[in-house]
């Protein structure tokens, strides 16, 4: 186990190195750079700035070196003192942006698969076993319209019900009193208070899909033999559907277990928008549209990385669930 | 029964239904059974017969919609102590505690019964824990000694080990030590050795009957071989559609088989006789599906003896003979005109078969033909050793004749075939095949496009006859695909030559529109032989095509496979495991082991003066439909097939060879001549003296019509 661990990292490492260097190709792919851009932002606004100004920015943002000394020292300074470099539109350095955006994500995408689970599991494993019944129909239906339901509509939804019966503020994660508090446990307590929102919208969709995989994998997996091997040897249904089969329907849903991270990190950017949630998907999306360089670079970048880990993480979790795979 | 036995379990009047969303399927309608105490009972009949729910059914295990809904299942452990099972609440703890502890099963695929999730160990260390106040030390201790007992070597090393570690017969016998490790007074045994070599078949039915022995329990053993019946059976009971139709004791039933069912069955077998040219018997059609059962006696319209206006109006009782044997037949009701001599299936009449004619043309000559498969490892994949599937194999095949491969599963019999049909591109060797003209080509070294031609003269029938059928494809493109492709037929002139191969081989034409899942599995196999067929092949490569069905289909489609090569000169390569198929059908046979073929000689001279140990043990292994001839001293190869990656120095049988001597483990056996027309790789050949088979001819029951 330990040795597929590490050989996994070993694996981890040309891949990381792959995803740096198209991050940064796919960045510099759009004509033109941010000087570019600043001087066309202030020729419409009627002022105009000289060649001689627009290479000494280029200068101060080391714009000017060749491609590839550039993405040396965007990927060097990473490596090596964690500096992601300077964000040119919030003049500030990307990793006081991002490391806070990224851990409140991070916190929203763990809570939203708790939900998920928690809410999932169940329903679907009496769907399974009670297929056909009131109760399965019910399921069903109501995953159904949970899949068909978009996100975004959802969001607004509970957003309005929190305003008007609730009295909470509109959007975020914070009320505005505690946006720029310390984190102490009123904020969290805050933090909690408004996270159930987008916990709820993002958990609806995957709960939906979850209830449905694990019914019809549960499915396949009742009929098997060892199923029936179980039964004869006297185990009460209860313990055998959880040790046997349960574990074996598990299984296709955890490989797919980093798309989950994937989706939660940055498949939500319209729900974040519409709630204005302070995570990575709004703050990478802007990035995009404003050639903020190396602040879309680094959101890409960590994006990747948090793939990559996501994928390892479902693979080890899956090496343990099935020794299969483990002996390969 | 008329004479008081002790009867462990009797089932009475049982019925099983399951309610499906097309109708009510009645899959065990009517059962009686007794199983006495200590005694094997085998229940035979072919698949679809309800053999296994009416097991299942012991049990309450049967899988939704299906539930026992009349009848009893009287369960008596002990003096004086009588529990109905079949009355129990399936959740209830009353049987939970008769289940894996009084009463166990095992099944027929021992990969797909345990789950691979989970150690051996474990999985029998469950099986105790729920049943007997044992630590858990002990219970690991005991499950050590229940798979010593089943002859798992080094138990305590191996208990820790999954399934797929395993191979196919110690997957068998940790399975059965998981059944016996309680030490049950019954064990339901569901085809244990139907997914498994003969070899590995001997070795399991020996030791269910050991621990049988040992332990004084009784044996309910489901099977569709009779073989299998003789070989361990002290009672049988014949199931047909549901019902039990014929009772009584093994030499009963096999001697003086009652039923016509029973006597059509034990007709359809193919003997191990080396007068191998006659037709079988084969039961007329298919066992009906359980939803379209015939009214009247559920046999009629398969039986020889069945009678219009008695057959299909009255449901046969029972009857109980003066030898207390029962036959739910109308033959036995003096009432009625029905009787052995009423034979009513003119249609049935044997005609000869023709005999085809073997030239001493060689239309195959295969010469050190070599097929190994690279193994990779590491980061960059590198080749780390070769599996030799096929490693040096010569034969020739001789235009017209049926050369017969057989060897246990793991030899390289398949990947010979696929070899044979270019479906690989083979590592070293020549294919050198003649051509209708005279000319020679070799195969080996054909490139794609010559190939095209060549793969409409040699055609290939495969075993899986529901996976090897595209699904989403009409018996027309199936069957006619081949033609289309090689452009031999289009349009009309397509449908035309489709439909009359699907007459040829036994089909209504009017299904060429069907897709198959419209058809059962000896029909599927039909439609396989009609693809074969389809643009005239010279040769055809059959890889196990009986092994997946049943024996009274395996007998329409044996007789059918002989018609066509009397029809149309077909030369055959008959892959298979199952020596009495193979000696029926085959002019020659070649015994493989481990990528190399070991011995080489006509049927009737390898069945009788075998050269090679190999060929002694497989054909010792054999299962002889007769009570009277059990092989109490059969041959048990031990230990599994070589791995064909790290074959054994010197001959690769050196390990498993009774006979081996110091020379087998260094010098390899060269294939050469040890008597006439018979070839062998054995260094001993000619100093061993082993045992041939005994010719078989005259111990079956003999019909009297």
């Amino acid at each position: 186990m330990l040795q597929y661990i590490i050989k996994r990292l070993l694996f981890m490492i040309p891949t990381l190195l792959a995803i740096s260097i198209v991050s940064f190709t796919i960045i510099n792919l759009p004509p033109g750079d941010y000087v570019d851009r600043l001087a066309a932002e202030r020729r419409t606004a009627g002022e105009e700035l000289t060649p001689e100004e627009q290479a000494s920015l280029r200068q101060f943002y080391g714009l000017d070196q060749p491609i590839i000394g550039q993405y040396i020292q965007w990927i060097s300074d990473i490596v090596l003192k964690g500096d992601f470099g300077m964000s040119i539109r919030w003049n500030l350095p990307v990793d006081d942006l991002i490391w806070q955006r990224l851990a409140l994500t991070f916190t929203l995408s763990l809570s939203s698969m708790l939900f998920i689970w928690v809410v999932a599991i169940p329903i679907g494993i009496y769907s399974a076993v009670n297929q056909y019944s009131p109760g399965d129909y019910v399921a069903t239906f109501v995953g159904f319209i949970g899949l068909a339901i978009p996100n975004f509509l959802l969001a607004l939804v509970l957003l309005y019900i929190s305003f008007k019966y609730f009295g909470q503020s509109v959007g975020g994660l914070f009320s505005p009193e505690y946006i720029d508090a310390p984190w102490n446990l009123a904020k969290i307590g805050d933090l909690l208070s408004h996270l159930w929102i987008p916990m709820v919208v993002l958990g609806t969709a995957g709960t939906a899909s979850l209830i449905r995989t694990l019914r019809a994998n549960l499915l396949d997996e009742l009929r098997r033999p060892y199923v029936t091997t179980a039964r004869t040897k006297g185990l009460p249904e209860y313990w055998l559907l959880i040790k046997y089969p349960l574990r074996h329907a598990l299984n296709p849903f955890v490989s797919s277990l980093n798309d989950i991270f994937v989706n939660l990190v940055s498949g939500a950017t319209i729900v974040s928008i519409v709630l204005s949630l302070q995570t990575t998907g709004p703050l990478l999306f802007d990035a995009l549209r404003n050639e903020d360089m190396y602040l879309a670079g680094s959101a890409i970048m960590m994006l990747s990385v948090l793939t990559v880990i996501g994928t390892l993480f479902s693979d080890v979790l899956l090496a343990w669930l099935d020794p299969r795979i483990r002996f390969r | 029964m008329s004479t008081p036995v002790d009867n462990l379990l009797e089932i009475k009047n049982l019925h099983t239904h399951f309610f499906t969303d097309e109708g009510v399927v009645k899959a065990v309608d009517g059962v009686d059974l007794a199983i006495p105490r200590g005694k094997t009972l085998c229940v035979v009949g072919e698949s679809g017969c309800g053999k296994s729910v009416m097991a299942r059914s012991i049990l309450q295990v049967v899988d939704r919609p299906g539930r026992i809904v009349e009848g009893d299942i009287l369960f008596k452990p002990g003096a004086g102590e009588t529990i109905n099972l079949a009355a129990l609440d399936p959740h209830s703890r009353e049987i939970r505690a008769i289940r894996g502890k009084d009463i166990t099963m095992i099944f027929q695929e021992p990969m797909s019964s345990l789950s691979p999730l989970y150690t051996i160990g474990n999985q029998i260390m469950e099986a105790i824990r729920w049943h007997l106040p044992v630590s858990k030390q002990e219970a690991r201790q005991m499950t050590i000694d229940a798979l010593r007992k089943v002859g798992i070597p080094r138990p305590d090393e191996l208990v820790d080990s999954y399934t797929f570690e395993l191979s196919g017969g110690m997957r068998q016998r940790a399975m059965i030590a998981m059944a016996l490790v309680c030490e049950p007074k019954l064990l339901i045994a569901d085809e244990p050795t139907t997914a498994l070599d003969v070899t590995t078949q001997a070795n399991i039915l020996d030791l269910i009957r050991e621990l049988q022995a040992q332990m004084g329990m009784s044996v309910m053993f489901i099977t569709h071989d009779l073989g299998v019946v003789a070989e361990i059976a002290d009672e049988v009971a014949v199931m047909y559609l549901g019902t039990v139709v014929e009772r009584g004791t093994v030499q009963e039933v096999f001697s003086d088989p009652k039923h016509p069912y029973t006597r059509a069955l034990l007709r359809s077998i193919p003997k191990l006789s080396l007068r191998n040219k006659e037709r079988l018997d084969a039961i007329r059609g298919m066992v009906p599906h359980p939803l379209n059962r015939p009214g009247g006696c559920s046999f009629h319209t398969r039986c020889n003896f069945a009678q219009a206006g008695i057959c299909d109006v009255i449901v046969p009782p029972a009857f109980t003979l003066e030898s207390g044997r029962q036959v739910r037949c109308l033959i036995y009701d003096d009432k009625q005109p029905v009787s052995f001599e009423s034979f009513t299936a003119a249609d049935d009449v044997q005609e000869a078969i023709q005999q085809p004619t073997i030239s001493d043309d060689v239309m195959l000559k295969v010469n050190d033909l070599k097929m190994h498969f690279p193994i990779t490892a590491g980061f960059f994949n590198r080749v780390v050793g070769y599996v030799k599937a096929v490693d040096g194999v010569s034969f020739e095949i001789y235009e017209g004749e049926t050369l017969g491969l057989v060897g246990e599963s793991g030899c390289g019999k398949t990947t010979l075939g696929h070899s044979i049909m270019r479906l690989y591109n083979p590592t070293a060797g020549t294919m050198t095949y003649s051509k209708e003209d005279g000319s020679t080509v070799n195969l080996a070294k054909l490139g794609m496009r010559d190939l095209k031609h060549y793969h409409r003269e040699i055609r290939m029938v495969f075993q899986d006859p529901y996976s090897s059928l595209n699904p989403r494809m009409p018996v027309l493109d199936i069957v006619g695909e081949s033609l289309k492709v090689n452009k031999l037929a289009q349009g009309k002139d397509l449908e035309k030559q489709v439909r009359d191969l699907l007459g040829r081989v036994g089909l209504r034409p009017e299904y060429i529109r069907r897709y198959p899942h419209a058809f059962s599995g000896g029909e599927r196999q039909r439609i396989g032989i009609a693809r074969a067929l389809a643009p005239n092949p010279r040769l055809v490569v059959a890889d196990e095509p009986v092994s997946a069905l049943d024996v009274s289909v395996q007998a329409q489609i044996l007789n059918l496979l002989k018609d066509l090569q009397a029809e149309f000169g077909l030369t055959y390569l008959f892959i298979a495991h199952d020596l009495s198929v193979v000696a029926h059908i085959s002019d020659r046979v070649a015994v493989m082991y481990v990528g190399k073929i070991v011995e080489y000689a006509p049927t009737e001279e390898l069945f009788l003066h075998p050269q090679h140990p190999y060929t002694e043990a497989l054909l010792s292994s054999v299962l002889i439909p007769d009570p009277n001839v059990r092989h109490e001293n059969r041959i048990r190869l031990e230990g599994d097939v070589a791995d064909p990656a790290n074959p054994p120095g010197g001959c690769a049988f050196h390990p498993r060879c009774r006979y081996a001597q110091d020379r087998c483990r260094t010098e390899t056996p060269q294939l050469r001549e040890t008597r006439s027309g018979h070839v062998t790789a054995c260094h001993y050949a000619e100093e061993l003296a082993l045992a041939g088979v005994t010719v078989q001819d005259n111990s079956m029951p003999t019909e009297s019509i």
